[in-house]
């Protein structure tokens, strides 16, 4: 857990700000917000934190471009505001603009004072370089996150494990997210360590857990799946077939047909793959890259899809 | 007037009584995180004292005990004390302050026990049957239940006061009992700070967290001063939530988000304020898995931010409602959701029967699966499927009038049923039946649904729903599918590829654009079709894409002398769909539901194919003929801004 007294730090602004203002804005309408923020700072309070609470109120909004505007101009007023710093930053990687991002998150570790702060701020910048493209530069610092603060959270064991994944050393990864699942006992950890051990090959461990989770589990396509990669790995393929045919049943329930649910899709998608349904899967595959989804969601399927085509 | 006061006067006069004689109390006891064998009993005090709890079935018999080696003691820090490890301190509470958070354990299932806090020998509660506390029924065992549901409560004001008085009043007339309190955020504002929550929040409720266990939802507010990401903060402080699972469902590892079990109902809590709300984030990952996991016969979910609102705030606009709408509702929808409760908009807004209703903007054609008011006094329940079914039908319930102001801007087309004032919502489920009432604040019921399920039910979405606006069912306006083959032709009125005025819609066109008076000079002008994508269109619009759906034409045509007006018809190619206008009067409608230009909705998908279709004037159309100068004005639609393709291509023939 993160100390209190560095979380403090960390709120310190905010809750300056909070304590100043808070009783002269009592309404909740977003844009009403804005407008008494705009009369605020033109009648002369316009402090860093109007600044910032303004950009927060456009980010709501989508208005990015103000956003990141307000931002600017709060940092100018006080560069060690270091909410503002964070929040400039992830929407300058939002935006796409990549290097902006990252040399404010660098900005950021260079105002952390404690190890905590440095740490997560060193998370920040290595999720920067990741949605740059950087995968290689990000592991350093999630690596060094991790030194300096061994127990880490939830987040920092996933980016972790995929900056593994995205630099091919898999066999890594159930590692990391084995100790994270210990350590948090997030069941997100859990699945991405059973979906590691499935990568690795090491069925032997993932198969008994598998088995369980489909016993107790009221929707099963998600485990059918797991087990067919599984059985598939150790040659029982009519098993496997038998357990994707169950699972694409399932999800033909489960998947509205004009608006599905991304990661169904996804599972959808890895299932006809593994099924031979080559055109299918390719179709899932196109749709999650049409509906925006994360590289990582694509990579595994676009992976099954050709290595099933080029068998 | 008078009323009112002497409202006023009953609660804090309570709330005073509560108080009495325990002033050592700087937060009086209070219950979290219970189980069908455990409970929590949460006090703060100003000093030091000797922590324990005695409890028993028996009011006048509290015969069992347990002492602080089951009591966790957490106090504020100062900066040199150094004795304390980060679990035990608390965030921002006054110097001083201690809180002790027993946690009894080995208790029987669906059990009621009274309790009192002591101080050593020293009792600190009073002998009162309303310090009592009742554990859950064992996971999966057929119990009712009794809810209720607030949201944007905690000003500490007047109205706060009156929507709790009137549940009190309300359960105290019925002899109703609650099982659980659930908030949906924003209970404590402006900021969620510890002085905000003891004063708007655990004083102003005390008579009610005494003996029910308040789940929360983390709201704005709260998240001002609370970090989801960490779990620190006062919001964290004031509540135990069961990231282990503790309460049934699955481990979340974060107390920001997490399910509970009560018998055979499953509730999900999410952090729809600060955490990622996207499918590949953990809250996400960790909603699928409990969702697929939980063999409950009802699930309910409820967050701080509506899906769904056209109240204090719009959720066809902002960020985190869309995000909620179009990342977590498929999730929950496939995982056979049956209620969802929210607020942060100041206004109770109450669904019909819903499903797959994830578009920006919302709307409600195609996505209504009862659109009766679900009063089982009135049209009669919405019916489901027995269990829980994927997309089966969902309630939307924005429960934000807890207290503070309420608003509206406006009328989401999906709600059944809108009050802009103060109250709360009051659920019970038992068996097969789940029934909801907004109580408001003067204790008046305005609301009633119910939910009822049984065997299999097969919805099949609404075309043309009740609409909240008017009252009713609208007209629905004759629109045609398809046109039929294009005969053999005797005259081209108006050819193929010709010089058409056009207007991007960007923006509304002007108003009466597709009138015969309307000078369309500043239009931009080119040869039809116009369009993108499928390597058919002359005009090619670039930027369409992404952009924008609507396209609107006009040109001028003028018919040749003596023809027999039953011979004119239009041959359009099309991709998606459009609506034509004979000098400002609408003739023909093709894949449109409703609406007009950006108010357009239920737009079918249609491949032009480089085919023409022939739609022949009727008789509307025809009296719409002038005998000089016509204008035919043409709006063509995409079925959505991410399509890949559109053309619109019209033509106006004299067949032979």
């Amino acid at each position: 857990m993160m100390n209190k007294k560095v979380f403090r730090l960390h709120l310190f602004f905010a809750l300056f700000f909070v304590a100043l203002g808070s009783h002269a804005i009592s309404h909740h309408d977003t844009k009403v917000l804005i407008e008494e923020l705009t009369k605020r700072i033109n009648s002369g309070e316009s402090t860093a934190e109007n600044y910032y609470k303004r950009a927060i109120e456009y980010r709501v909004l989508g208005q990015l471009k103000e956003a990141v505007n307000d931002l600017k101009i709060a940092l100018h007023r006080n560069a060690n505001f270091t909410l503002a710093r964070r929040e400039i930053t992830r929407i300058l990687s939002k935006q796409g603009r990549h290097k902006l991002a990252i040399l404010s998150a660098e900005k950021v570790i260079t105002n952390a004072i404690t190890q905590r702060e440095k740490s997560s701020a060193m998370i920040l910048l290595a999720q920067m370089l990741l949605n740059a493209g950087e995968p290689s530069e990000a592991i350093k610092y999630s690596s060094t996150a991790f030194k300096l603060n061994p127990n880490g959270k939830l987040e920092w064991y996933l980016l972790h494990a995929r900056l593994l994944g995205e630099l091919k050393r898999d066999n890594e990864r159930p590692e990391i997210l084995r100790t994270g699942y210990q350590l948090t006992g997030s069941i997100v950890l859990r699945n991405a360590w059973i979906d590691s051990l499935l990568e690795c090959k090491k069925y032997e461990i993932a198969l008994p857990i598998i088995e369980k989770e489909l016993t107790s589990s009221r929707l099963k396509s998600s485990w059918e799946l797991r087990r067919a990669k599984a059985y598939i790995g150790t040659g029982k393929i009519n098993a496997a077939m038998n357990d994707l045919r169950m699972c694409l049943k399932e999800l033909d329930q489960r998947i509205h047909p004009k608006k599905p649910d991304m990661t169904l899709i996804a599972d959808r998608g890895m299932a006809n793959a593994l099924l031979g349904n080559i055109d299918a899967a390719k179709n899932d595959l196109t749709h999650l890259i049409h509906i925006g989804a994360d590289k990582w969601v694509t990579i595994h399927l676009d992976k099954a899809i050709s290595l099933i085509e080029n068998q | 007037m008078k009323n009112i006061h002497l409202i006023v006067i009953f609660c804090f006069l309570s709330i005073s009584l509560g108080q009495a004689g325990n002033n050592i109390f700087s937060r009086s006891p209070y219950l979290q995180l219970a189980t069908d064998s455990s409970i929590h009993i949460v006090w703060r005090t100003k000093t030091k004292m000797n922590p324990i709890i005695r409890f028993g079935k028996d009011v006048d018999a509290l015969n069992e005990k347990i002492g602080s080696e089951f009591i966790l003691e957490r106090r504020t820090v100062d900066e040199s004390d150094k004795s304390i490890n980060d679990a035990l301190s608390l965030f921002d509470a006054p110097k001083g302050t201690r809180q002790f958070e027993a946690k009894i354990s080995n208790l029987d299932s669906n059990s009621t026990y009274y309790y009192s806090v002591f101080d050593g020998e020293k009792r600190l509660t009073p002998k009162d049957s309303s310090y009592h506390f009742k554990t859950h029924p064992k996971p999966g065992t057929k119990s009712p239940l009794y809810f209720w549901v607030v949201g944007d409560s905690g000003t500490g004001g007047e109205n706060q006061a009156k929507v709790h008085t009137a549940m009190r009043k309300y359960n105290q007339f019925k002899n109703l009992e609650l099982d659980m309190y659930i908030h949906v955020g924003d209970m404590a504002y402006t900021s969620g700070t510890d002085g905000q929550f003891s004063e708007r929040f655990f004083k102003m409720y005390e008579p009610t967290l005494r003996n029910t266990v308040c789940w929360a939802a983390m709201g704005n507010h709260e998240g001002k001063t609370s970090k989801g990401e960490d779990g620190i903060g006062p919001y964290y402080d004031a509540y135990i939530c069961p990231k282990a699972a503790e309460a049934g469902g699955l481990p979340s590892g974060k107390e920001a988000y997490y399910s509970f079990d009560y018998g055979k109902v499953h509730f999900i809590v999410l952090d729809s304020h600060d955490l990622d709300r996207r499918p590949t984030g953990h809250m996400a990952q960790w909603l699928k898995a409990d969702i697929e996991k939980t063999k409950a016969e009802w699930l309910i979910a409820y967050f701080h931010h509506p899906p769904y609102t056209k109240g204090s705030h719009d959720s066809d606009k902002e960020q985190q409602l869309i995000e909620m709408r179009e990342h977590i509702m498929p999730i929950l929808e496939s995982g056979g959701v049956d209620i969802v409760f929210t607020g942060h908009s100041h206004i109770y807004e109450r669904s019909m029967l819903i499903n797959g209703a994830y578009a920006t903007p919302t709307v409600s054609e195609g996505v209504i699966l009862d659109d009766g008011d679900g009063n089982p006094t009135g049209d009669g329940p919405y019916i489901k499927s027995a269990g829980l079914v994927p997309h089966n039908g969902t309630v939307q319930v924005v429960a934000g009038h807890g207290g503070t102001k309420v608003s509206r801007k406006g009328t989401m087309p999906i709600m059944r049923s809108i009050f802009v004032e103060n109250g709360s919502v009051l659920v019970s489920i038992s068996d097969n039946v789940l029934t909801g009432t907004m109580l408001n604040l003067d204790g008046l019921i305005r609301d009633t649904f119910s939910i009822k399920k049984e065997g299999t039910v097969i919805h099949s979405p609404i075309e043309n729903p009740w609409n909240p606006v008017t009252g009713k069912k609208p007209i629905k306006k004759k629109s045609i599918s398809r046109g039929i083959k294009v005969p053999p032709v005797a005259t081209m009125i108006i050819r193929k590829n010709s010089q058409w005025a056009y207007f991007l819609g960007t923006e509304d066109p002007p108003e009466n654009w597709n009138m015969l008076a309307f000078n369309h000079s500043s239009w931009k002008k080119d040869e039809s079709g116009f369009g993108f994508g499928d390597n058919d269109d002359r005009t090619v619009l670039e930027s369409m894409k992404n952009k924008y759906t609507t396209l609107y034409l006009r040109r001028s045509f003028a018919l040749p002398e003596g023809i027999d007006y039953k011979k004119i018809g239009l041959v359009v190619s099309y991709d998606d769909a459009f609506i034509a206008y004979l000098n400002g009067k609408e003739i023909l409608r093709v894949g449109i539901e409703s609406g007009n230009g950006g108010e357009a909705r239920n737009i079918s998908p249609h491949e032009a194919e480089k085919t023409f279709e022939y739609f022949p004037f009727d008789t509307n159309a025809i009296k719409a003929l002038e005998g000089g100068v016509n204008i035919l004005a043409i709006e063509g639609h995409n079925h959505e801004k991410k399509s890949s393709d559109f053309t619109i291509h019209p033509t106006l023939i004299l067949k032979k």
